[in-house]
């Protein structure tokens, strides 16, 4: 194993350790002091301290435990989307908003009123 | 015997447990697809299922990759809830029909489908998200199954096809008269990393349901890159819509279809069952 993939396990091990309150507590209160608790390497430690999500991705992290990290710093996956995207969260929100209405036309929903509708 | 009398496939995401969490009246852009559910769960109790197979993928709650599988079959009395990072949601313990997932489990590994059994397994919210929608308080058993659509590599959709209708021919071994259905959760299109973050394909979503409706097998041609170029990164979890449908007895069809892209999401909830 490279030194870059030990550090990306650990980077996983941190992130799949969330589950348990005690950790989530201990982010919380000093990220980095709980990334110290973990082989992560220099870069690996600049990611998570930059919340850099898009950069994690690419490191190799999975998007289902980035939201850990989320759950535990309380940023939502629309932030970490609208991060994703080199968006604003307004910018993010008047997107989907923008996609919804493109999209509803192709819903199936026999039987089903919409919202606003009658 | 046991017979494979309903099949029904619903999308997991997260967003449908906070808003059955929160009270899904406060969310009016979800209402439609809880109205879906709703009707999903009335057809589903028409059935009068005596177990529920639930098909579906960990997100990193249950497994880690220390020991990843490929598919994985729980064999236990009852499943906890896992705690993904909020806290596990306020459900009790699933329970689980031991001796039918242990009947699938030796049928399958006799049929040469080496599948991994957990004999504890915490649920996260590829099962919890919907499971309450089509069965609240947990009045049916169940045999939770996952399928790996996140550590690559990844099996092929081909070899999930294979492993739904060992599925559906092992249950129709159990020697016991119950009703099963097979529920396989998951997608459809989404996309959670990237420049194309948030996207939604729901072209491909509605050509997914027609596929799936009238030609199902067609469906094994497809490869993991392919679903994932059609429908985004996350929504290769369709696989286990795949399963589910080979777990069906032919012939069987698609009996309604609902489909909702909204948000991050093309939201889709389908029954099937033998004709």
């Amino acid at each position: 194993m490279s030194a870059r993939d030990a550090n990306l396990a650990q980077i996983c091990r941190l992130l799949y350790d969330l589950r348990s309150p005690a950790n989530r507590e201990a982010v919380g209160a000093d990220a980095q002091a709980y990334y110290c608790r973990y082989a992560i390497g220099s870069r690996g430690m600049r990611l998570l301290l930059d919340r850099d999500w898009q950069g994690l991705v690419e490191a190799g992290v999975t998007v289902y435990l980035l939201t850990k990290l989320g759950a535990a710093l309380g940023v939502s996956l629309l932030e970490m989307g609208a991060a994703m995207r080199g968006m604003s969260g307004e910018e993010f929100r008047h997107f989907i908003e923008e996609q919804n209405q493109r999209n509803l036309p192709l819903a199936l929903l026999p039987g089903v009123t919409l919202p606003g509708k009658s | 015997m046991a017979k494979v009398v309903a099949g029904l496939g619903c999308s997991h995401a997260p967003s449908i447990a906070h808003a059955y969490d929160a009270g899904a009246s406060r969310d009016p852009g979800m209402t439609p697809l809880f109205d879906a559910f709703a009707q999903a769960a009335r057809w589903l109790a028409e059935q009068r299922p005596d177990a529920l197979v639930v098909i579906y993928n960990d997100h990193v709650d249950n497994y880690f990759f220390d020991a990843w599988p490929t598919f994985a079959i729980g064999i236990a009395d009852d499943f906890q809830i896992a705690d993904e990072g909020w806290g596990p949601r306020r459900f009790a313990a699933v329970p689980g029909h031991r001796a039918l997932a242990r009947h699938i489990a030796a049928q399958l590994l006799g049929r040469g489908i080496d599948l991994m059994t957990s004999h504890r397994m915490e649920l996260d919210h590829g099962f919890l998200s919907p499971m309450p929608m089509v069965d609240e308080g947990w009045r049916v058993p169940v045999v939770p199954m996952t399928i790996n659509v996140v550590l690559d590599p990844l099996p092929t959709p081909a070899r999930c096809w294979t492993l739904g209708a060992a599925v559906g021919a092992a249950i129709e071994s159990y020697p016991e008269d119950l009703r099963v259905a097979v529920i396989g959760t998951g997608g459809l299109s989404h996309q959670l990393t990237g420049p194309d973050f948030g996207k939604v394909f729901a072209h491909w979503d509605r050509e997914f349901l027609t596929l799936l409706d009238h030609a199902p097998q067609s469906l094994v041609r497809y490869t993991m890159a392919d679903f994932a170029r059609l429908g985004g990164e996350h929504s290769i979890e369709v696989v286990q819509w795949l399963a589910m449908r080979a777990a069906l007895p032919e012939p069987s069809r698609m009996e309604f279809k609902y489909y909702y892209p909204f948000g991050l999401m093309g939201y889709a909830v389908a029954a099937f069952r033998p004709s």
